[in-house]
C-alpha cells in the first residue's frame, strides 16, 4: 500500500485529488490538509510514503514544508501547482515530480505511475527536498515538534545543536527540542554560516559562544553565553578559529 | 498659466506674452517710423523731431506693456467662452486709447517746447479721433493675438493632461489584466471548473460563465473611462463568487450599498484591485473563515467605498503595491485633490481599504 496525503488550500482542489486517488487499489490516502504546517506535522509523525503538496498555501508554502523535510526519511513529493516559474524551471532539471493545475485523468495517471516506479528510490525523494531548499533559500527558521503540535523557532534563537542517536536535541533559551533528523542535514538546511562544528556530534551558534579556555592536546574548553560548557575536539579547531577570525 | 512653470526664472520669462509683445512694439517702431519716414528725408527738418515722435509713440507702448506682462490679468478670467472675455478685457480701451493720446502728444508738445521748436499736427478735433481710431485697433490687434496665444497654450496643456489621464488608464487596464489573468488566479479557476464538473456539472458552467464574464468585462472594459457603481459592483460580484467557490468556506462576503451609491459615476475598474488585495492578503494567507465587507455611501456629494477583510494587517513600514499606486493616480489625474484613496488597519483588526471620490451631484 502507497500511503498518500493530499496537501492544498483550495477544497475544490483536494476533492479533485481524491476522486481519482481512491479508487486506486494499491493507494490508501492517509490524510488531507488545507495549510502547510498541518501537512507538515502529518508528515513528520505519519510518515507517509507520498504527498500531493500545493505550493501556495497560507502559512507555509508547499516548497517551505519540503525544505523542512529530512531527505533520508522524507516522503516522494509531488508537487501540484497553477503556476510557479521559477519552480517549475527547477523541478524539470531536477526530474522532481509535479502536477500542473488544471490536469486531466491522463496526465493524473502519469504522475501516479512515476510515483509508483519512485518511490523506492529514495534520490528522488533528496531532488525534491534540495530542490525546495534552493527554491526558499537558507531557512532561518526551523519546525519544531513541541508536544503534539509544530512550532516555528528562530534559527539565531538556536544556541546549539547536539547529535543523539537518530534524533537531533535543538538548545534553545528555554526548551530543548528532539527532532529526528541528522545533525549535517540539519545544519545543510539551517545553513553553514551561523552554527559550526565543535564536535562530531555537536554544533554551536556562533553568536552564542562566550568563552574559550585552552586544555591539554589542543582541545578547548567552549563556553556559550547560557553558560553551558562545552568542548571543542581538536579536529574542529582550525575551523571554528578561521570562521571567527581568530 | 501652470503655476509650477510661473514660479521660476525672472517674471518677464514666465509669460509666453514676452515675445508676442516684442514683436508688438517692433510692429508700432515700424508704423511710427514709416509715418515720419517723410520728416527724416526732409533737410530742413532737424533729425530729433522725427525722432521724438518715433520714440514718444514706441516708449509709451513698451512701457505700457512691461506692466502688462508683469500682470497676470489675461488668465484672471477663463478663455472659454470667448466672448465674455473680449468684453472684460475691451472696457479698458478708452481708459487705454486716452491714457495714449495723453501720454504720447504731452510727451511731443513737452520735448519739442525744450528743443526749442512747435510740435504741428492736425487741429485736436480731427487728430483725437484719428489717434483714437489708431490706437484702438492696435488694442483690439492686440487682444486677439493675445487670446491666440492663450487658448493654444491651455489646449496644450489639457491634451498633455488628458494623454496623462489614458495613459494611467491603459497601465491600469493591463496591470488589471495582468493580475486577472495572473496565472495563479486562472489556472487555479479552472482547476476548480475542472473539479467541479465532476461532481456538479450545473456548478461548474455557472462557474466558468463567471470565468469567462468577468474576462470579457475587463477586456471590454477598456471602452469606457467611466461605469457607474452598479457595473463596478458587478465585476466585484463576479470575481467574489470565482473566489469563493475557490475557497469555499473559507470567505464570508458581506455587501452593505446604500440604495442612492449605485448610480453614482467612477472610473472604471477603480475598485476591482483593492478586492483583489482583500483576497490576496486577508484570505489567501489565513487558514480560518475570513470576511470581506464592500460598503458603498453616497452622501453630501461624496461617494465613500470601502472594502475591508479580516485576516491580515498591514506591517510597519509596509509598501503599496502597484495596484493600488496606480488606482491612487488615476483618481489624482481625474479628480484632483477632490478624491482620495487611503488603506489601513482597521480598528477592529483586519484591513480597511477606503475610496473617496466626487459623487453625482458635483
Amino acid at each position: 500500500m502507497i500511503r498518500a496525503l493530499i496537501v492544498d488550500d483550495e477544497e475544490p482542489a483536494r476533492a479533485k485529488l481524491r476522486r481519482w486517488l481512491g479508487p486506486e487499489p494499491d493507494i490508501e490516502i492517509a490524510g488531507e490538509f488545507a495549510d502547510g504546517l498541518s501537512a507538515a506535522h502529518s508528515i513528520m509523525t505519519g510518515s507517509p510514503d507520498v504527498i500531493f503538496l500545493d505550493i501556495q498555501m497560507p502559512g507555509l508554502s508547499g516548497l517551505q514544508v519540503a525544505a523542512q523535510l529530512e531527505p533520508g526519511t522524507a516522503p516522494l513529493v509531488v508537487f501540484v501547482t497553477a503556476f510557479d516559474a521559477h519552480a517549475l524551471a527547477a523541478f524539470d532539471l531536477n526530474a522532481v515530480d509535479y502536477l500542473l493545475k488544471p490536469y486531466d485523468e491522463e496526465r493524473f495517471r502519469r504522475a501516479l505511475d512515476r510515483v509508483r516506479e519512485r518511490f523506492q528510490a529514495p534520490e528522488y525523494r533528496q531532488s525534491a527536498i534540495r530542490v525546495a531548499r534552493e527554491q526558499t533559500g537558507v531557512s532561518d527558521r526551523l519546525l519544531v515538534p513541541t508536544g503534539d503540535e509544530l512550532r516555528m523557532i528562530d534559527s539565531a534563537g538556536i544556541h546549539s545543536l547536539e547529535a543523539d542517536d537518530n534524533y537531533v536535541k535543538v538548545h534553545t533559551a528555554g526548551h530543548t527540542y528532539l527532532l529526528r533528523r541528522t545533525l549535517r542535514d540539519l545544519l545543510q538546511q539551517l545553513g553553514e554560516q551561523r552554527f559550526v562544528r565543535i564536535h562530531k556530534s555537536v554544533a554551536v551558534n556562533i553568536a552564542e559562544i562566550d568563552a574559550l579556555t585552552p586544555l591539554f592536546k589542543g582541545d578547548y574548553e567552549l563556553r556559550l553565553r547560557s553558560g553551558k560548557v562545552l568542548r571543542l575536539s581538536r579536529r574542529f579547531t582550525s575551523e571554528l578559529f578561521s570562521r571567527t577570525g581568530r | 498659466m501652470d503655476q509650477s512653470i510661473a514660479d521660476t526664472g525672472p517674471w518677464w520669462s514666465r509669460s509666453p506674452l514676452v515675445p508676442l509683445a516684442a514683436l508688438w512694439a517692433t510692429l508700432w517702431t515700424l508704423v511710427a517710423s514709416i509715418e515720419c519716414s517723410s520728416y527724416i528725408h526732409n533737410p530742413q527738418v532737424p533729425r530729433w523731431q522725427p525722432l521724438t515722435l518715433i520714440l514718444s509713440t514706441t516708449c509709451t507702448i513698451v512701457v505700457w506693456l512691461a506692466f502688462e506682462l508683469r500682470s497676470a490679468r489675461y488668465l484672471k478670467f477663463p478663455l472659454d467662452p470667448p466672448r465674455p472675455w473680449f468684453l472684460r478685457e475691451l472696457r479698458r480701451l478708452p481708459m487705454l486709447a486716452s491714457g495714449y493720446i495723453v501720454v504720447v502728444f504731452g510727451l511731443r508738445h513737452g520735448i519739442f517746447a525744450i528743443g526749442g521748436g512747435v510740435y504741428q499736427h492736425l487741429p485736436w478735433r480731427g487728430q483725437i479721433p484719428f489717434e483714437l481710431v489708431k490706437a484702438s485697433l492696435f488694442y483690439c490687434l492686440w487682444l486677439g493675438l493675445v487670446y491666440g496665444t492663450f487658448s493654444m497654450q491651455s489646449s496644450r496643456e489639457q491634451s498633455a493632461k488628458l494623454g496623462l489621464i489614458q495613459k494611467a488608464l491603459i497601465e491600469s487596464q493591463l496591470a488589471r489584466l495582468q493580475a486577472q489573468l495572473r496565472p495563479h488566479f486562472l489556472f487555479n479557476t479552472l482547476n476548480t471548473v475542472s473539479s467541479l464538473m465532476q461532481v456538479d456539472i450545473g456548478r461548474a458552467d455557472r462557474l466558468l460563465t463567471r470565468l469567462a464574464d468577468l474576462l470579457r468585462a475587463s477586456l471590454g472594459a477598456g471602452d469606457t473611462h467611466t461605469v457607474s457603481l452598479k457595473e463596478e459592483l458587478e465585476l466585484l460580484r463576479l470575481y467574489a463568487e470565482i473566489m469563493q467557490e475557490r475557497f469555499s468556506g473559507r470567505v464570508h462576503m458581506d455587501w452593505q450599498i446604500a440604495e442612492d451609491a449605485y448610480g453614482v459615476p467612477l472610473p472604471a475598474m477603480i475598485l476591482q484591485p483593492l478586492l483583489e488585495n482583500a483576497f490576496k492578503y486577508g484570505i489567501e494567507q489565513s487558514t480560518g473563515v475570513e470576511s470581506i465587507r464592500v460598503a458603498a455611501e453616497h452622501h453630501r456629494g461624496l461617494l465613500q467605498v470601502q472594502i475591508h477583510n479580516t485576516g491580515s494587517a498591514l506591517r510597519e513600514g509596509w509598501r503599496e503595491g502597484i495596484g493600488i499606486a496606480n488606482c491612487r493616480e488615476r483618481l489624482r489625474l481625474l479628480y484632483g485633490d477632490r478624491a482620495s484613496i487611503e488603506v489601513a488597519n482597521h480598528g477592529a483588526g483586519g484591513v480597511v481599504a477606503s475610496v473617496y471620490l466626487p459623487g453625482a451631484n458635483e
